[in-house]
């Protein structure tokens, strides 16, 4: 094993953590370490036994077997409350928050600070939360509801939660998800002040470039067990890529293919809720990508054009874009344009929150035919569950999902094939214009490239393709065209093959150079 | 409960889980249920008047609300106006076919097909109605129905000056409902024939297969290009049918329309779609389990009937039964989130 920081005792380490589900080792005898002031990245695709580690870390779940000691006494993480008071403080995707509570509220929930006889001193706790978040270099009104906050300010204010409790160890569960780079930058500061008072932090995230970045160490799980870990100075991002996936991922894009000329779809100066005069042509076999920050009005642009959302002001024409009618003249759209509509039109947009938007809790079969429920009858109205079972192993198959069958429950799937399996229900409709938000959001590498190539081989067949994103590198990788909104307004139009990430972050910024 | 070994299809082998056992609770029940009672009481729980009139007759209008109740909770919403529906349905059938006005004079019988036709006619506007407000007026569920309801209830009440309509017999509408086939009594038949309906409905139509999803994520099922408004309204209007339809049985078998007769509906209506929940398909309201519901419900509170248990601690059993019921379900999905 490398030699990690100077020998600093560790501040919490687990040794042979071991938990199965049924039959399923989720977490094979897995040892790591912390030590005083370290960051350490958790890295792995998912379904390697990261969420299982932050599990047994925080409370929630218990181990079958292994130790956790903190500052060399062995702990008892018997719930979420123990964990707590012994210091191991996690911050989950999404942010336990409580809306309406302020701020101040939100830093001390649960905690008996500033009362007397259980009544509040409020004066006192909202001095006592400014002063933590001064310590971290933040200035957040500490009356306002927590829920008004931004991403980040949500963040901090779960950071400061965790120090107030004296948080020893801290464990960052993608923490950068939902916030932008400006915003990623604010929060590497903080850790790096978290860093200095000596606490220990494990860093999970999918973002490799941002674990460079911030961690010191690193530790790789694939099918639960430990598969790698050393000084993050002594690795390259490509052999994280490698260690994680267990095999090469040379070519995470496929190659860019030739965009036709016909027009599928011409926009012009379409406006909504939070976008304004938006113009641009889609072709044949053409991927755009829609770049931005949060907020920018990218991902209004798509649920606009499919009909998630209404449209104001503006023309939105499509060449009939159903499979059948290719040759038919454009067809001016009205503003009364429904999900529905839209797809028999052959317009598909696949939402961004998979669990939210994608999925409903029912079997893999059901969720893959819902889009298509009148092909698999009599009469369009009697289902005939034969047809059904086949077409949705088809498409189970041509998506490559990864189970046990087509009569597994989706919401026992991990994160890659349940995106899998939303695309493929999507993928049913045999869409001519295909509208990606965010398709690989909390998806691991591997995924994503099997993703990639599965919406280059539909541009191949001269579907085009609008892909909003909020990862820059992956616009550039799989994009032709890259259009980039800020503040609801489109503020340039870039060439995916020429431009650079600088180049693409100014204009997200509103800056031109 | 001698099966739990199978393994039923899709599912990994993982030891015994409550999954497994799931199926099988529900028939097991009924099964021991029969056996306690019939072992105590052979002559007067284990004989067929019992069995077939005194259990299953007696919940042939209540089966039919349940299972139109089952559609509803499929979506995800639930509707409590199911018994003043009822009411109004079965009191404007009444009027019509009665021999007698409300006041007592003599009066000539109107056209059964009539009645029948305005007794669905009912039930659809006022399930449309109730529909309307929840899917596409945005109210909730529970205030919407709950309000419904008392207006339902207390508009057929005027429409018969709160008074029970007697003198249904004409037309063989009072034999049919109290006459038998096979020695069966025929509100079985009509029940049965409806609960299949709604199982078709349900199971094997493109428009069940929205129901479900729009129950189990109405987000994800507006993405896919369900119209969620409407499978919801539609939902509501087919409920408001099998309310009537309950209604107009009820009265029919009693030859008297009677506006607090199917006031215990809405309860148990509900109380048997969560039974039928926590007893099949992974707590998912379905047809099956419902009426499965429905018999348990009927056949414990005759069971106790037959006791010399105090009337009101018999309800306090069944209730009390029914707390019991859900419970394990209810544990064990606690337990698979940890």
């Amino acid at each position: 094993m490398p030699a990690l920081l100077p020998a600093s005792p560790p501040v919490v380490a687990v040794a042979g953590l071991a938990k199965r589900y049924g039959g399923v080792t989720v977490l094979d005898h897995v040892d790591l370490s912390v030590r005083w002031g370290e960051v350490r990245a958790l890295l792995g695709e998912n379904g390697a036994g990261k969420s299982t580690l932050i599990k047994i870390l925080s409370g929630v779940v218990r181990a079958d077997d292994g130790t956790v000691t903190l500052n060399d006494e062995r702990v008892d993480l018997h719930s979420a409350h123990a964990a707590q008071e012994l210091g191991i403080a996690t911050l989950h995707q999404e942010l336990a928050i409580v809306p309406g509570l302020s701020v101040a509220e939100n830093i001390f929930l649960g905690q008996r600070k500033a009362q007397t006889f259980g009544v509040v001193r409020w004066r006192t706790l909202r001095r006592e939360a400014e002063r933590l978040l001064d310590s971290l270099g933040q200035h957040l009104n500490v009356r306002q509801d927590a829920d008004q906050l931004s991403p980040v300010g949500k963040t901090m204010t779960s950071i400061a939660r965790a120090l107030s409790r004296d948080a020893k160890v801290l464990i960052l569960d993608e923490p950068t998800a939902a916030l932008t780079d400006q915003e990623t930058a604010q929060l590497f500061a903080v850790m790096r002040r978290l860093k200095e008072r000596g606490v220990a932090i494990i860093y999970v995230s999918h973002r490799l470039e941002e674990v460079v970045q911030v961690c010191d160490t690193y530790t790789v799980l694939r099918n639960g067990q430990k598969v790698g870990e050393g000084d993050i100075g002594d690795v390259t991002i490509p052999e994280l890529i490698t260690t994680m996936a267990g095999r090469p991922v040379d070519t995470i894009f496929p190659s860019r293919g030739g965009a036709g000329t016909g027009v599928l779809l011409r926009a012009e100066g379409l406006g909504g809720k939070r976008c304004h005069n938006v113009s641009f042509e889609l072709h044949e076999g053409e991927v755009i990508g829609i770049a931005g920050l949060a907020g920018s009005g990218r991902s209004e642009v798509v649920r606009l054009l499919a009909g998630a959302q209404h449209r104001r002001t503006g023309s939105l024409e499509v060449r009939d874009a159903a499979p059948s009618n290719v040759a038919a003249a454009p067809l001016r759209l009205t503003r009364r344009h429904t999900i529905g509509r839209a797809q028999r039109l052959g317009i598909t947009l696949v939402p961004q929150e998979r669990r939210a938007d994608g999925l409903v809790p029912d079997s893999i079969e059901r969720n893959i035919n819902l889009t298509t429920l009148g092909r698999h009858t009599l009469g369009r109205v009697v289902m005939v569950p034969r047809r059904a079972r086949r077409h949705a192993e088809q498409r189970h198959t041509e998506l490559a999902v990864r189970s046990r069958g087509i009569a597994q429950p989706v919401l026992r799937l991990s994160g890659g094939n349940q995106q899998k399996v939303v695309l493929a229900k999507f993928w049913a409709l045999s869409p001519r214009i295909l509208l990606l938000d965010e398709p690989t959001r909390g998806v691991d590498v591997g995924t994503k490239s099997e993703i990639y190539h599965l919406v280059r081989q539909r541009a191949s067949e001269g579907t085009g393709v609008v892909v909003v994103s909020s990862e820059l590198p992956e616009l550039l990788g799989l994009c032709d065209r890259i259009l980039v909104m800020h503040e609801g307004r489109m503020v340039g139009a870039f060439d995916a093959a020429t431009t650079t990430e600088d180049e693409l972050l100014h204009a997200c910024y509103g800056r031109t150079r | 409960m001698t099966d739990t070994a199978t393994v039923p299809q899709g599912q990994a082998p993982r030891g015994i889980t409550f999954d497994r056992v799931r199926p099988f609770l529900g028939p097991g029940a009924l099964v021991a249920m029969v056996v306690f009672f019939g072992s105590i009481y052979p002559d007067t729980f284990l004989t067929k008047t019992n069995l077939v009139e005194n259990i299953l007759q007696q919940v042939t209008a209540l089966a039919i609300v349940a299972a139109v109740q089952t559609v509803v909770m499929v979506v995800g919403e639930f509707d409590l106006s199911v018994g003043g529906l009822a009411a109004l349905a079965a009191g404007f059938a009444a009027t019509i076919l009665n021999t007698a006005t409300i006041d007592g004079d003599p009066k000539q019988p109107g056209s059964l097909l009539l009645a029948v036709f305005l007794c669905v006619v009912v039930g659809l506007v006022g399930g449309a109605l109730c529909g309307t407000l929840v899917s596409y007026l945005g109210v909730l569920a529970f205030i919407a129905t709950l309000a419904m309801n008392e207006v339902f209830k207390n508009f057929a009440r005027f429409r018969v000056q709160g008074k029970p309509v007697y003198g249904l017999v004409q037309n063989n509408f009072v034999a049919v409902a109290q006459g038998k086939t096979w020695a069966v009594p025929n509100t079985i038949y009509i029940s049965a024939a409806i609960a299949l309906i709604v199982w078709f409905l349900l199971d094997r139509t493109t428009l069940g297969r929205k129901m479900y999803a729009v129950g189990g994520n109405p987000d994800a099922a507006r993405y896919s290009g369900i119209n969620v408004k409407f499978v919801k309204w539609a939902a509501f209007a087919i409920c408001g049918v099998g309310a009537a339809l309950g209604g107009l049985m009820q009265a029919a078998y009693n030859a008297t329309a009677n506006t607090t007769a199917p006031e215990p509906w809405m309860l148990k209506s509900i109380a048997a779609v969560f039974l039928g929940m926590a007893l099949m398909r992974n707590g998912r309201p379905n047809l099956p389990g419902t009426i499965l519901g429905v018999v348990l419900f009927r056949t414990l509170e005759n069971g106790l009937n037959k006791t010399d248990i105090n009337n009101y601690i018999q309800d306090v059993i069944n209730w009390g039964a029914v707390i019991v019921a859900v419970l394990p379900p209810a544990i064990a999905r606690i337990r698979e989130n940890r």
